[in-house]
């Protein structure tokens, strides 16, 4: 599973915000997702590699003060979350 | 600072916007308290604003840098898909050019590389100037006729205008030619010569020329004049000149530019542009001095001008045959002013190719 390549991370200020490029040509608003620093942070360390529930788990614990196990399950809830809303594909 | 509306009264939305541009042409970044603090709806004329001049890349980008008094987070959106829409055709756009001038050059044709693309190099980060087409030129009729065949004989139609230029699109963008390298019409044979002409390639395999320093300022500055007279023009092209005056620091004959516009007769014009560019763009003048810059106090007609007319004055409702007429005779006293030479020269040719048809 990779992130979707039609859909880019952008900065604007403190904002991270995703936005399909492809179809509506960028300027579809239903589909913008502003997404939280830990999700913006995994979002940017996956960038085009293929998604690693693990590798993701240990840069969590690397960065933040959270136990393996708390990272696992909440980078498979994350996963879950971008799956439904087409961030990734297979 | 050219932020004052007609009625002297500090627009903050106007201040904001040109703090962002000022910030995005120099690439020096902005803090909250550089600039008024908007809300929702002033955001939303920012965002109007810079899609009117088509600076959208350059304010946006800028506005992303804002760690704090930033835009509230539609805006932010919005800013967010036109940023990265302005990312995708910047790529579509230089894979086509490079793909052109291959083609072109696999055959010992190496075209000048004008106006958009010729200039988005000198920006601070180039990809953030759009560009709507692109424009070249070549160094005769002949090896202009030998590109358009090649053209034709590949399956790219080729349409001649009136007006001397062709029209193209290859690989989805525009692609004009044209019959001369600046617009404008009273300029010594020896300044659009191609001894002002020098190398340039961005990568070792694609050739591509661009205009000399000396030579691309006075096409910037004609090409401004231009759409002066007619329907208007846009920040984007002033932003165009201040790239250029900067990125060329260093590099630029200035005796030689300054000869150049003085024998075009628009030393007047550069001063009225150079000022437009010191005062609202916040260009340096230390990049105009050496060309004996002496500041118009009426620039500021020239601001409102820009802010009405948006890119080529595209936002100004009806054009055509008789529009194009009525603007040049409405914008008269002014072109008189500043460039009569030039203004004379086209009204002329308007006239003459009016009777001809």
């Amino acid at each position: 599973m990779k992130l979707n390549p039609d859909i880019t991370l952008q900065k604007i200020g403190s904002m991270s915000i995703l936005v399909n490029v492809a179809g509506a040509g960028g300027q579809d608003l239903t589909e913008v997702y502003n997404l939280n620093d830990t999700a913006a942070f995994l979002w940017e360390k996956i960038g085009t590699a293929d998604i690693d529930v693990n590798l993701m788990s240990q840069w969590l614990c690397d960065e933040y003060d959270v136990t393996p196990e708390q990272a696992e399950k909440d980078c498979k809830y994350l996963l879950g979350q971008w799956e439904q809303m087409g961030l990734t594909m297979k | 600072m050219g932020t004052d509306g007609p009625d002297n009264e500090i627009n903050p939305t106007r201040e904001a916007f040109l703090r962002l541009l000022r910030s995005g042409l120099s690439g020096e970044g902005l803090t909250a308290e550089m600039i008024p603090e908007l809300d929702a709806e002033q955001w939303d004329e920012v965002i109007r604003t810079a899609e009117k001049q088509t600076v959208s890349g350059i304010v946006f980008s800028a506005a992303a840098g804002l760690k704090a008094g930033g835009p509230p987070l539609r805006q932010a959106a919005v800013m967010a898909a036109r940023l990265s829409r302005i990312a995708i055709e910047g790529q579509l756009m230089d894979r086509a050019l490079t793909g052109l001038l291959s083609l072109l050059g696999k055959s010992g044709i190496v075209p000048v590389v004008q106006k958009g693309q010729g200039v988005a190099r000198l920006y601070p980060t180039p990809r953030l100037r759009q560009a709507g087409d692109i424009d070249l030129y070549f160094k005769s009729a002949e090896e202009r006729t030998s590109a358009e065949s090649l053209l034709v004989s590949s399956g790219t139609p080729v349409r001649r205008m009136p007006d001397g230029s062709s029209l193209y699109t290859w690989h989805g963008v525009p692609v004009e030619h044209h019959s001369r390298l600046t617009d404008l019409r009273r300029i010594p044979s020896w300044a659009e010569s191609f001894e002002h002409v020098v190398w340039v390639s961005d990568t070792d395999s694609v050739p591509g020329l661009m205009p000399s320093p000396e030579c691309n300022l006075l096409l910037l500055c004609g090409h401004i004049l231009k759409h002066t007279m007619g329907h208007g023009i846009g920040l984007r092209q002033f932003c165009d000149l201040a790239a250029a005056y900067h990125g060329y620091y260093g590099r630029t004959d200035y005796d030689k530019l300054k000869t150049m516009y003085s024998m075009c007769g628009l030393t007047r014009w550069h001063n009225l542009l150079g000022t437009v560019l010191t005062e609202t763009l916040g260009l340096d003048r230390r990049y105009l001095d050496p060309l004996g810059f002496r500041p118009d106090a009426n620039y500021k007609r020239m601001v409102e001008m820009t802010f009405e007319g948006g890119n080529f004055g595209l936002h100004k409702g009806k054009r055509g045959k008789s529009g194009t007429a009525r603007a040049f005779f409405r914008n008269a006293p002014f072109a008189m002013r500043y460039a009569p030479r030039e203004y004379i020269s086209t009204i002329w040719r308007l006239f003459i190719g009016n009777i001809r048809k």
